[in-house]
């Protein structure tokens, strides 16, 4: 699939001039994280691409699959970022198997960023701080829970308010009856299809189907995968925006 | 209906500045401290073994 049958980030100002008035767009979950996450790859491409939607007034849609998505990112940036900050806190008191493993876990995150790499930590990794910390114990809880109640709670909590009331990006809910947008029946069987067809995540075929069933023009995204799935499914019909370093 | 809201320019900026202030580091809370710094508590003594080391039977016979 050729790529230049995407657009890029930096064609969005003069594809939304020609578009007026203005049209409406759907971002998915790489977009949107990127325009939470000031340390995210595309963190600069996503701002260029707001801005210019920003300047021709678009409304952005999403829905509860990207929302899902996007905790489920922050969940496991913040997780890698707390470690680091428990360690840092204990730095000098903490001993042992933990204090080992916080610093190798530290090192790996701090390589990560320099070599721009996704700062996201596996789910494997995940599991094994969960293991560690839930084997000490005290009369407050164990290690575990205490330590997200402490670090993690009050830093996911408020985040998804950074995409409706810092974005302002609206939400496309099924639940409360049909959408005006909604244009075709958003059913399993077509998600399913879209799943099997491309080996894609039921997350992924979810967003991408709701998409396709709708009248939105236009799709914002920063994962190449979903970017190639939109363009075959549909056919020319909408508009796939990618940041410019994915077209090189 | 719901009112529809639009893209606004800054909106990024402001986004990145907004999540660096809600995930500002907090120092670690005592309850985590203690529960994470507990030290195991030690084993009780042992009663002698009856059995003699492989050393001792060594240092017997070098004395021996």
């Amino acid at each position: 699939l050729s790529k230049l049958n995407f657009r890029a980030f930096s064609e969005l100002d003069a594809f939304l001039e020609s578009s007026l008035p203005a049209i409406s767009c759907f971002a998915d979950t790489s977009a949107l994280f990127a325009a939470s996450y000031p340390f995210d790859n595309f963190s600069e491409a996503s701002d260029s691409a707001f801005e210019a939607l920003g300047a021709y007034n678009t409304q952005i849609f999403t829905n509860a699959t990207v929302r899902a998505e996007f905790l489920e990112n922050h969940r496991k940036v913040l997780i890698a970022e707390s470690l680091i900050d428990l360690l840092e806190d204990l730095q000098g008191e903490l001993t042992g198997a933990l204090f080992e493993k916080l610093k190798s876990h530290r090192t790996s995150f701090r390589n990560k960023i320099e070599q721009n790499k996704s700062a996201k930590m596996e789910i494997n990794q995940i599991r094994f701080f969960c293991d560690l910390l839930s084997q000490l114990e005290s009369k407050y809880g164990n290690g575990w829970d205490l330590f997200c109640q402490h670090y993690l709670a009050p830093k996911l909590t408020p985040v998804w308010e950074l995409v409706t009331d810092i974005l302002n990006v609206n939400f496309i809910s099924l639940r409360e009856g049909k959408h005006p947008l909604i244009i075709a029946p958003v059913n399993w069987e077509s998600a399913v299809l879209i799943m099997g067809n491309y080996g894609i995540s039921s997350a992924d075929a979810m967003i991408l189907n709701l998409f396709l069933c709708s009248s939105i023009p236009l799709l914002l995204t920063a994962d190449l995968k979903m970017a190639e799935c939109a363009l075959r499914e549909s056919k020319g019909a909408k508009q796939i925006f990618i940041p410019d370093s994915l077209l090189r | 209906m719901k009112e529809i809201k639009v893209a606004k320019k800054g909106a990024v900026k402001k986004a990145h500045a907004r999540y660096k202030e809600i995930t500002r580091r907090v120092p670690v809370s005592p309850e985590l401290r203690e529960t994470l710094l507990q030290r195991p508590e030690k084993p009780e003594a042992k009663p002698p073994a009856n059995k003699r080391s492989a050393t001792s039977n060594r240092d017997r016979e070098i004395e021996g």
